[in-house]
């Protein structure tokens, strides 16, 4: 009879868990700029609620990939360092041939967010160029800058045609990311 | 009054028990996370030249910076407590160590619980070079941990599986769990994809049809030049709309399974189908990390035993089955390789008979003299036909999934010429293996 009681707590439990779990993720997976009035209203009184179990669990997710729409934003690197006449030199561009298939795109990954997305945030960026100093082996003090190299992928409607492709070519402009010095 | 409300309430509970707790084969799990654990290890392993960069306080991320990047609540990191090198390097090699265990399911409790910390620890330190499939990866991981029955497919099953095979020639019953962990994974996936579907609604591009040519000219993801992806922009606004439409399907999933049973549709089938497609098309023509491969191993956790009986059909159609194989039960080799053989035989393609047991010979093989046999190994097909020794392994390759890979290379050139020699190798000295050692 015991046994049973357990049985039966246990596996309430475990019903009620899988609930929270299932409305936990639902809830916080939401977009959280959707127009809608109850998104909106969950999102403002109930998800709160979830917030910390899905971060303890680290079941944090949003699946925007590629959404709303997709990237078109294409960013390459140009690093320079100054010489000793106090002339900039170009040291080598971090473009899509930089690194092998394996590393690039995680790569770019972590070079957008320090050199781009967190602008706000001047630390990442001058962490990122000492980076570059130490990979591109310059020397100590020297003088560094590295430019964003942007272009953007053009948004034709309808969707273009194969002709229409070929004749694409990116054209890319220069913005300076940041510039400092290598660490002595 | 009270009778009807009793019933009701029943009717309910009985609901609710079936939906989280009606028994199904533990196989999907147990494939799942072996599939999972293994392309954590790979997509880990191509991390090694970073993981200083990536992990430590030499990288593009200290320990006082992350707060940058990242929440100071509810947050832990194994990584939180130094940022040395060789703290980062011992903790990720533990973490190698931990897949790999999950992956060939030696202690796959613990090491699929260690897998899954160890990860989250390394994703919570430095979240900047996460994308969506390191999420799928903790996702799944997370439902793993907390599953019952996920020792199907596992070394240490395999272990008391030969202690059944030695005592009663029969493997064990196979593995059952309750339905919950498939539900959470279920509904894991359907989230996944319609709040997907949802984010795309809020923009233009995939309604208007022209987000697939945009994406496939980004070449920081982009696997071919942009000569070759030209040739697909004929059908980019198709392959738009289509995955739309399929990420809309994911919402038939939430109709209960009987009704489409009632339907005859193969509804879960068709959508994953369709993902298969989708996430495969990705994998080939760009490069978005782990994404489509850990899905693929999520989407294997989503089948059952009508998925697996519908392949066998299928396969099945193409055989004449069953595969008689002739062993010698005297000798330890043959009876371990007999049971290896039974437990490659997912599609129970084959009939394994110990031809010293004269009575079972006798029903399958009377005209096949024991000396004969005990040269070699034999196998008899429907048509009565025999293949023998290194032609019947190669024959039976096709007929087990796990050695399909295997199979093809089996035909190069010079291969079965040094396999027929290593077979009769092997077969002469087989007596020689004694206490299950060689």
């Amino acid at each position: 009879m015991i046994r049973e009681y357990l049985r039966t707590f246990a596996k309430t439990g475990i019903a009620l868990f899988c609930v929270w779990h299932m409305a936990a993720i639902g809830l916080y997976s939401m977009p959280g700029d959707s127009h809608d009035r109850v998104s909106r209203w969950l999102n403002d009184n109930v998800t709160g609620t979830f917030v910390p179990y899905v971060l303890v669990t680290s079941q944090w997710q949003q699946w925007n990939l590629f959404a709303p729409n997709p990237l078109r934003r294409i960013v390459f690197y140009r690093v320079e360092t100054q010489n000793a006449e106090g002339n900039w030199a170009y040291v080598t561009s971090v473009n899509d041939t930089t690194y092998n298939t394996w590393r690039h795109a995680v790569i770019f990954k972590l070079l957008g967010q320090v050199l781009e997305e967190n602008t706000d945030r001047p630390e990442l960026a001058e962490r990122a160029a000492q980076m570059f100093c130490r990979e591109f082996v310059l020397d100590p003090d020297a003088g560094i800058r590295i430019w964003h190299e942007l272009t953007i992928i053009p948004y034709v409607h309808p969707s273009p045609s194969k002709a229409w492709w070929n004749t694409w070519t990116p054209q890319f402009e220069s913005s300076l990311a940041i510039e400092t010095r290598c660490a002595s | 009054m009270n009778a009807i409300r009793r019933a009701i309430s029943g009717r309910v509970l009985s609901g609710v028990e079936a939906f989280f707790f009606a028994r199904r084969s533990a196989w999907p799990f147990g494939l799942m996370r072996a599939t999972w654990a293994g392309v954590a290890l790979i997509f880990l392993l191509r991390q090694w030249f970073d993981v200083t960069a990536f992990y430590s306080d030499d990288g593009f991320l200290p320990r006082d910076l992350v707060y940058l990047v990242t929440r100071d609540d509810w947050r832990f990191s194994i990584l939180d407590y130094s940022g040395e090198v060789w703290y980062v390097w011992a903790w990720y090699i533990t973490m190698l160590v931990a897949f790999a265990c999950s992956m060939l399911g030696i202690a796959p409790r613990t090491s699929t619980i260690a897998s899954f910390l160890l990860l989250s620890s390394f994703h919570e330190r430095d979240a900047m070079t996460l994308g969506g499939g390191d999420t799928v990866l903790r996702n799944v991981g997370f439902i793993l941990a907390i599953a019952p029955g996920i020792e199907a497919f596992s070394f240490s099953r395999l272990r008391r599986h030969y202690a059944s095979w030695k005592k009663t020639k029969t493997l064990l019953p196979p593995v059952t769990m309750s339905a919950w962990p498939y539900r959470l994974l279920l509904w894991q996936m359907m989230v996944l994809y319609i709040t997907s579907l949802w984010w795309k609604l809020l923009g233009d591009m995939w309604l208007d049809g022209t987000a697939v040519g945009a994406a496939l000219h980004h070449s920081i993801f982009l696997n071919w030049p942009y000569g070759v992806i030209n040739e697909f922009m004929p059908f980019a606004a198709y392959l738009t709309h289509a995955t739309v439409f399929w990420e809309a399907s994911w919402l038939l999933l939430l109709v209960p399974a009987t009704v489409w049973k009632w339907t005859n549709i193969p509804v879960k089938r068709l959508v994953l189908a369709g993902g298969l497609a989708f996430h495969g098309g990705i994998a080939v023509f760009m490069d978005v990390g782990v994404f489509p491969y850990v899905l693929f191993a999520a989407y294997l956790g989503l089948l059952d035993d009508g998925d697996r009986a519908w392949l066998k059909r299928l396969i099945d159609r193409r055989s004449a089955l069953p595969i008689v194989v002739l062993y010698d039960g005297s000798c330890r080799l043959c009876r371990r390789s007999a049971f290896g053989l039974r437990i490659m035989d997912t599609f129970s393609h084959l009939h394994l008979v110990d031809f010293r047991n004269a009575a079972e010979k006798k029903k399958v093989a009377p005209h096949l003299d024991e000396a004969q046999l005990d040269l070699t190994m034999h196998i008899l097909l429907p048509d009565d036909s025999v293949r023998t020794g290194f032609d019947a392994f190669r024959f039976l390759t096709w007929h087990l999934p796990t050695l399909w890979l295997a199979a093809p290379f089996l035909y190069l050139p010079g291969v079965s010429h040094l396999g027929r020699a290593m077979y009769a190798w092997v077969a002469q000295n087989r007596q020689k293996c004694a206490h299950d050692r060689c």
